[in-house]
């Protein structure tokens, strides 16, 4: 039992952390269109539902606090309060402090901080409430949703649909009680159709003014609960009678008129069936008029039955629930063991190999296409929208931009950019200090910006793409752009390069990634005090990825990120030099040729021809210097390297392999050239090379194209 | 209105705000308009206030019009001042119409106005 409730409350904590999520992406939304009921009615029912859960679950302080903000955006919502900035702050705030408030324990500042907003939502209330106008004019918004009774297109899961019957007593006005008023306060609780009954309503000379003759049903869609319903008719006297009844909207929205007057027990279903079978079918009539011929009607019936019954597959096709939640730990779990299932079909299909079996070959086959399936669903499994962190900047760049007393709009592009898990999570510090930058020293200041000609706005647009097994994310910004001569100065003065040294601006830009260098002479609360950029491009290389710089000097500056879209498994392809196996990622091979031998024994560069065009290559035995020389032609893989294409010299293509990627010990960080290893089929282990960095190797020893 | 159909018949204006303090009145009002003429026209553009009193008092005009054979009709806009009341009553924009097509047999045209109450 007590595992149970434990299990319970973490759902309650990962629900409750995904709302706080989704809260801050809405205030923003909100922040930008005030207007919007749609995102009013989400504000509002977030805040709804996490002070409902959190009571449930008895984090009194959490419901008590949330229920103070959710007021705000009752009245909000009811067209009585208008979203402010200060509002969206404030809200903001409680949002970042109801987060703490489920970690654990309040800090004296984090009470503080409570009790200075619960003061300031009463404050916004309470004025409301003393402007509230009398009650018998309604607010435009009120106006708007009662004159327009419309079911909502889709309601939220947490609303009900009530069938209200309201039959007055006809002493009703006479005890002062007032019909419309609580017809009104219904309406307000969320969306209402009212259907007035005249039938009571007596002779001209028998009505008596006083009394009250109509009753009403009201069909209201809501996200209050019952009893709340019930309160409204607290005060009525005993003669009035009130019946709530739970609609099913699922099932009632196919309900055809005879099913609903049924289950009002207005009609037996025997009725029904008497009076439908003395009703004509339109065909019949038309063919008796001889308006259509029996034919043309079965045609169309036909063609009838037929939509419906496809409607019917689709619905039934369209999975209820789309979604699980599993833990991450889980999945990280289930990619180990698919990796092992990999390693495992290859040692498989080596032994397959060796014993020349054609059954078990065949056999052999069926299984890695079944392993190379699940590897792919798996992997699918792992891979996550970027704008699940995307959306976490909008935040960042709009408290900084107010810290900074700037104004800058975050344009997102390509949220839905897909990449494997570990490496978004990997990517957060990275990014983040690349839009503080961007920010802080990239985007000038308004008065700044006036005078260079440009819009005061600020603008940093974070986009991401596919490019290939790769994702390009790029941080742009229209500030000032990179100062190569003040680049230049700084790296003169901390050593890092000599006045006499000729560096192109490019290389120049590239000093930004040293440990502790920046330009900014005033150390900010956001940065400037030279780390972070080095620690950028760390982590980046830490995910096999790549740190590029496109800047000009008074129009702005771009950081792009190349990244691996999965650092799990890879397609490789398996290549020998010596006795030494390698993998090379697939997704980077062009294309594999022989060698002519052209090039000299000691070379390390040197370049081909292929076919018309000159390319640079690496000689991979001379480059590990490995021993021995090949007594057969050799092979050059060719392959990409972002913008360019190198060859890789090698003695033997073996062929594709599944490569399950493990992490190299602290032993090789040093080496350039190495990503990542890779235990083959008969257990050796095989290096994964880093082709970027290969071909780094080759900008360094300044090979030319001939 | 069509003009020209029923060149007899009365156009009420209803001024008062018809409560339980006006509609005894009213009633007798509207009875004997019904009795004495052809039918009659109600105009409830100018009335400021229309609550289930004045609701219950038009079904029953309309109920009383139908058994003596007579006309009535409803003219005016749906004003601003008295949509709060008749939404939370059930009556809106989209289904005015057909409260007005509802309480007349015949539409017919104003000629002169009488006031309901002073």
């Amino acid at each position: 039992m007590l595992l149970m409730n434990e299990k319970i409350t973490e759902v309650f904590f990962e629900e409750a952390y995904d709302l706080l999520d989704q809260l801050e992406s809405r205030l923003l939304e909100l922040e930008e269109s005030p207007q919007d009921e749609e995102r009013i009615s989400a504000v509002f029912r977030i805040m709804h539902t996490i002070k409902g859960s959190a009571g449930m679950f008895g984090f009194d302080v959490v419901a008590s606090f949330t229920h103070e903000i959710e007021t705000a955006y009752d009245l909000v919502r009811s067209g009585k309060l208008a979203v402010t900035k200060a509002l969206i702050t404030a809200t903001l705030e409680s949002r970042d402090l109801i987060r703490t408030m489920m970690a654990g324990e309040l800090s004296a500042d984090d009470e503080a901080l409570k009790t200075k907003l619960i003061t300031e939502f009463k404050k916004i209330t309470n004025k409301e409430s003393d402007n509230e106008p009398p009650p018998e004019v309604l607010s435009s918004s009120v106006r708007e949703q009662l004159q327009a009774p419309s079911i909502p297109e889709s309601t939220a899961e947490s609303e009900t649909t009530y069938r209200i019957r309201f039959k007055p007593s006809k002493d009703m006005l006479f005890y002062g009680a007032r019909p419309l008023a609580l017809l009104h306060e219904l309406s307000q609780m969320g969306i209402a159709t009212i259907i007035p009954y005249f039938d009571n309503v007596p002779t001209l000379s028998e009505i008596e003014p006083e009394k009250c003759y109509i009753s009403w049903d009201i069909v209201l869609t809501t996200g209050k609960a019952r009893n709340e319903i019930e309160d409204v008719f607290i005060f009525l006297d005993d003669a009035s009678k009130v019946e709530i009844h739970v609609l099913d909207i699922e099932k009632m929205q196919s309900c055809k008129l005879g099913e609903i007057l049924v289950e009002r027990d207005l009609i037996s279903r025997n009725d029904i069936d008497t009076f439908l079978s003395r009703q004509k079918r339109l065909g019949d009539i038309l063919v008796e008029e001889n308006i259509v011929s029996r034919a043309a009607v079965d045609s169309a019936l036909a063609e009838q039955n037929h939509i419906k019954k496809v409607a019917q597959n689709k619905r039934t096709a369209e999975p209820e629930n789309n979604s699980v939640r599993v833990s991450s730990e889980k999945l990280d779990q289930l990619i180990d063991l698919v990796g092992e299932l990999v390693t495992f079909s290859a040692r498989l299909g080596q032994l397959t190999g060796e014993m020349n079996n054609p059954t078990l070959s065949s056999v052999y086959e069926q299984g890695e296409r079944l392993i190379l399936s699940l590897r792919d669903t798996t992997m699918d499994m792992r891979m996550l929208p970027i704008g699940t962190i995307f959306s976490r900047y909008k935040r960042l760049v709009r408290d900084l931009s107010a810290d900074l007393k700037k104004s800058i709009e975050l344009e997102i592009e390509g949220a839905e950019t897909e990449m494997d898990k570990t490496v978004i999570e990997k990517l957060n510090d990275p990014l983040v200090h690349l839009i503080r930058n961007a920010v802080d020293h990239g985007v000038e200041m308004p008065d700044v910006r006036t005078a260079c000609g440009k819009n005061a706005e600020g603008h940093v647009k974070l986009s991401a793409t596919h490019a290939g097994a790769f994702v390009l994310i790029e941080i742009r910004d229209d500030g000032a752009g990179l100062d190569a001569e003040k680049i230049r100065a700084k790296g003169i003065e901390r050593g890092l390069i000599t006045a006499q040294d000729d560096i192109a601006d490019q290389d120049l830009y590239d000093l930004i990634f040293e440990p502790g260098f920046s330009t900014n002479s005033k150390v900010t609360a956001v940065s400037g005090r030279g780390v972070g950029m080095d620690v950028v491009r760390k982590n980046i290389l830490s995910l096999g990825g790549s740190v590029s710089i496109d800047t000009k000097k008074g129009e702005g500056t771009a950081f792009i990120l190349k990244l691996p879209l999965t650092l799990a498994i890879i397609d490789g392809m398996l290549v020998r030099v010596g006795d030494a196996t390698y993998v090379i990622p697939l997704n980077s091979v062009v294309e594999c040729i022989e060698f002519d031998g052209a090039a000299g024994e000691g070379d390390l560069c040197s370049c081909i021809n292929v076919r018309g065009e000159y390319l640079p290559f690496i000689n991979l035995r001379n480059y590990f210097d490995i021993s021995g020389s090949d007594n057969q032609k050799q092979q050059v893989v060719i392959v990409n390297d972002q913008d360019s294409k190198i060859g890789l010299i090698v003695d033997t293509v073996i062929g594709n392999y599944q490569t399950v990627i493990k992490p190299l010990s602290r032993l090789y960080k040093t080496i350039d050239g190495f990503s990542g290893a890779t235990i083959l089929g008969d257990g050796s282990v095989a290096i994964i090379l880093d082709v970027y960095k290969l071909s780094g190797v080759i900008r360094k020893t300044d090979v030319r194209n001939a | 209105m069509n003009a020209g159909m029923n060149p007899n018949l009365k156009n009420v204006a209803w001024t008062n705000p018809l409560t339980v303090e006006y509609a005894l009145q009213n009633r007798e009002l509207f009875d004997s308009l019904l009795f004495e003429n052809s039918g009659f026209v109600l105009d409830i553009s100018d009335v400021p206030k229309l609550d289930i009193t004045g609701i219950q008092l038009i079904i029953a005009v309309y109920q009383e019009s139908v058994r003596k054979n007579k006309i009535f009709d409803i003219t005016g806009s749906f004003n601003s001042a008295i949509s709060a009341e008749l939404v939370a009553c059930g009556v809106t924009p989209q289904n005015w119409m057909s409260w007005k097509e509802y309480f007349t047999k015949l539409n017919t045209p104003a000629q002169g106005k009488d006031v309901a109450h002073e």
